[in-house]
């Protein structure tokens, strides 16, 4: 008994979980973790961007801070000299040759200790090779991703953009998808950008004759103009203050009503800035972002607050993004936009509405096909089918499991093998009944009978549904999340719920009939 | 009634191996109308709003990109571009951006996709890896739950289903996208149920007649399944035909493709992998 109340509360409980996607104006009346399931952008309309973080650069970038740290380590003046030749960046690493082959030991043990355990280091003769550990690299992807994703968030907020989902996918992409969203080229315009914002000196000794033959003479750049590539400045290399150090920007308008970014910086910005326009009055700095120069200002007065102006003879939509920019912070590493989809909001309701009508009017045809083969057990076969329909449904906006097409596929496949589980069991009972066997063996018989081979059926394909959610992507996932909830949604309704019914069914009339004590036999 | 389909055994051998061999002839020759999921480019689905925009200008605008254009109904045209060898994902989003502004607002845009050259062949790859483990670990669950020569005739069946279906792709030339692959798991997982339901009866009638021979357990078997296979069949098409009727024209070859899958499934259950057990010795207990 308690049994049967159990598998009634169950299914109650299912269907209940689909009320919210059937009558989406209920969803007020349940509490927040019953709602309606989400749809695919494939079917509401919206635009999806799959992003590659480019962690090659990234990786590039810190072999080179290793390259900086592992020159100072060994010219620390305090720790004494250790004399190297040919420092230089290989593929994945640092490589360098000690002079006084006595010293390589002495050598690795400051490296060491300078650097930690984020790296190996290994020598061979007067060679010695440094590179991050596989686990270190692994380390710096992770976090690349993680702060990819959390800025690439802070980019579409500050665009405010309702409810998008940014998540990362297999390791190195990022896949952004915006409801609603028609036309993304904006937003791609604006997480394409890495920001990485600089302020340095500028090299004011270059010749002329230098910077047409684009010989940069040591520690200084040529950089472009922003709004005039074929402009070149040079930079010094070295960054006096990061953007790291901004606290705030804002876009708004210079005295002549031109649009500007006004930066603020945090204290130690505030104090490394104030330092660098105390020394350097009447020199010019260049603001630059990902390698283009913005502008190149004198520095007329020291400028102690930590405030300043960024122009570039930009428009307002320009400055406005390069403040959302600023605040968001720098990319740890370039991102690429390597696949969109952009399904427009009316093609998605199209395709909502007539994919109602023609799932409805299918699911119809099913039931009406299962009444007129078996009549009153169709009309049980009927009911149960409802019900893990529903289920499928309820239980899919319980685990927020999105409804794509794809998905679609899958319920289509759940219905079939639904259909299935309960023509199985009817067809022995006929069988059976022909054979002359009384109709409640028969029954009990034909259920017993096709349990095992309903269940090795669905086992099969709930095998297929678990490889294909391990090892597919994108639409394959869909799919066996689909399937796989259809497989439990049917083995329960088929197994347990149709017996139930038929059970209930059966008793009713054989205590009429007066059956039940050719059943205790 | 009663139908032999052992004695037409040979004949359902060779009629697989021609339609096998159209198939990759088809896939050889003809190949996939790729759709951009695999061959990387640009696909937009646009409606002009300026009345006088027609294909004609929008084909002249975007000369440069040799596009192809055609009309789709409800006034839309549909535009693809295709993505030359070696061109980066930085181009190609370049593309996307240059057309979009060529185009303006003399458009509305309903669908637009845009996938990468490295992305494509991911996906495809991704995906018949996926389809080829799932069909050892299904095979392999079969053979603990019965035998040996159960598990390898539904693992030659699901590859010859496989095969006709990447098949009808090709020779009916819907479009190979994502969705394509979906139907195709589809036509999978209900193959795989249909052979599994033929085959447990087969199991059973082999321990219920012992000494029948082989060949007539197995017509026994179909034939006693026959109604129900095809009844289940019949059902789930029925659905198909609701989709392809009522739901829209982005759901139709869907719809049609389905009802391929099921078909198919179904002949393939029916002649192969239930005939093709003749050649398995199901009795001797050391499988």
């Amino acid at each position: 008994m308690i049994k049967k109340i159990a598998i009634i509360c169950i299914a109650l409980f299912g269907v209940l979980l689909s009320v919210p996607t059937l009558v989406p104006s209920s969803t007020k009346y349940f509490p927040s973790w019953i709602k309606p399931i989400p749809l695919g952008l494939d079917l509401k309309g919206g635009a999806q961007l799959l992003l590659e973080v480019d962690t090659n650069v990234m990786l590039k970038e810190k072999n080179v801070q290793l390259y900086d740290e592992v020159r100072s380590a060994l010219i620390d003046r305090n720790k004494g000299v250790i004399r190297f030749a040919e420092l230089r960046n290989t593929n994945d690493g640092v490589s360098l040759n000690i002079r006084d082959d006595g010293m390589v030991s002495k050598a690795k043990g400051r490296l060491r200790s300078v650097l930690g355990n984020n790296v190996d280091i290994e020598s061979s003769g007067k060679q010695i090779t440094i590179s991050y550990t596989a686990h270190a690299r692994e380390e710096m992807i992770s976090d690349a991703m993680t702060r990819s994703i959390e800025i690439v968030r802070r980019r579409i907020d500050a665009l405010g953009t309702k409810e998008p989902s940014i998540q990362s996918q297999g390791g190195k992409y990022i896949l952004v998808q915006l409801p609603g969203v028609d036309n993304p080229e904006h937003i791609k315009e604006l997480i394409g950008q890495t920001a990485k914002m600089t302020f340095h000196l500028v090299n004011e000794n270059v010749t002329r004759d230098q910077l047409d033959s684009n010989r940069a003479p040591s520690g200084t750049q040529f950089l472009p103009m922003m709004d005039n590539p074929a402009q070149m400045v040079p930079v010094y290399s070295h960054v006096e203050v990061s953007g790291d150090s901004l606290k705030n920007s804002e876009a708004s308008f210079d005295q002549n009503n031109m649009p500007v970014v006004t930066t603020e910086f945090d204290a130690a910005g505030a104090r490394r800035f104030a330092k660098l326009t105390t020394e350097h009055v009447n020199e010019r700095f260049a603001i630059v972002l990902d390698g283009k120069v913005l502008s190149a200002p004198n520095i007329r007065e020291p400028i102690p607050g930590g405030r300043g102006q960024i122009s570039g003879g930009f428009t307002l939509q320009q400055a406005k993004d390069l403040a959302v920019l600023l605040r968001s912070g720098a990319l740890p590493a370039p991102l690429t936009v390597i696949e969109e989809r952009t399904v427009g909001a009316g093609l998605g309701a199209d395709t909502i509405a007539t994919g109602k009508v023609g799932s409805a009017v299918g699911v119809l045809f099913v039931l009406a096909f299962m009444l007129l083969l078996y009549g009153l057990f169709g009309l049980i076969a009927d009911i149960v089918l409802i019900v893990n329909l529903l289920m499928i449904v309820g239980v899919s906006a319980l685990f927020g499991a999105t409804l794509t097409l794809p998905g679609i596929a899958g319920i289509v496949l759940t219905l079939g093998m639904a259909v299935d589980a309960n023509i199985l069991p009817f067809e022995r009972i006929r069988d059976e009944v022909k054979a002359g066997t009384p109709t409640l063996r028969a029954v009990d018989y034909g259920f017993t009978r096709s349990t095992k081979t309903v269940l090795d059926s669905e086992l099969t394909n709930l095998i297929c549904a678990l490889i294909l959610f391990q090892f597919g992507a994108g639409p394959i996932r869909g799919f066996a999340v689909t399937l796989s909830i259809g497989v439990m949604t049917t083995l329960f309704t088929c197994l347990m719920l149709t017996r139930l019914i038929v059970d209930w069914y059966m008793n009713g009339k054989s205590k009429k009939i007066g059956y039940i004590r050719n059943k205790n036999k | 009634m009663k139908l032999h389909f052992m004695k037409y055994r040979k004949l359902s051998y060779w009629v697989s191996g021609i339609c096998v061999l159209l198939s990759i002839l088809s896939i050889a020759i003809k190949g996939f109308n790729y759709g951009i999921d695999f061959s990387g480019g640009i696909s937009m689905e646009v409606t002009p709003v300026v009345a006088d925009y027609t294909i004609d200008k929008m084909r002249h605008d975007l000369e440069a990109f040799k596009p192809e254009l055609q009309a789709v109904d409800n006034n839309s045209i549909l535009l693809r571009v295709g993505l030359p060898k070696g061109s980066t994902d930085e181009q190609l989003n370049t593309r996307v951006a240059e057309i979009k502004n060529i185009l303006g607002d003399r458009v509305e845009y309903s669908q637009v996709q845009v996938v990468g050259p490295k992305i494509g062949g991911e996906l495809i790859r991704g995906g018949i890896l996926a389809i080829l483990v799932s069909f050892v670990l299904m095979s392999v669950y079969i053979w603990i739950q019965y035998r040996g020569g159960y598990a390898v005739g539904s693992f030659v069946s699901l590859v010859l289903d496989l095969i006709l279906m990447f098949g009808f792709f090709s020779i009916v030339g819907l479009e190979f996208n994502q969705t394509a692959i979906a139907v195709i798991l589809m036509g999978v997982g209900y193959s795989i149920n249909d052979k599994v339901v033929n085959y447990d009866r087969i199991d059973e009638n082999i321990k219920k007649y012992h000494k029948m021979p082989m060949s007539d357990v197995i017509d026994l078997s179909v034939n006693e399944m026959l109604y129900r296979t095809i009844m289940t069949s019949v059902s789930t098409i029925l659905a198909m035909v609701g989709i392809y009727v009522f739901g829209g024209q982005m759901l139709q070859d869907f719809a049609i493709a389905m009802t391929f899958s099921i078909v198919m499934g179904t002949l393939t259950s029916i002649y192969i992998s239930n005939v093709i057990l003749y050649h398995f010795n199901l009795r001797e207990t050391d499988y």
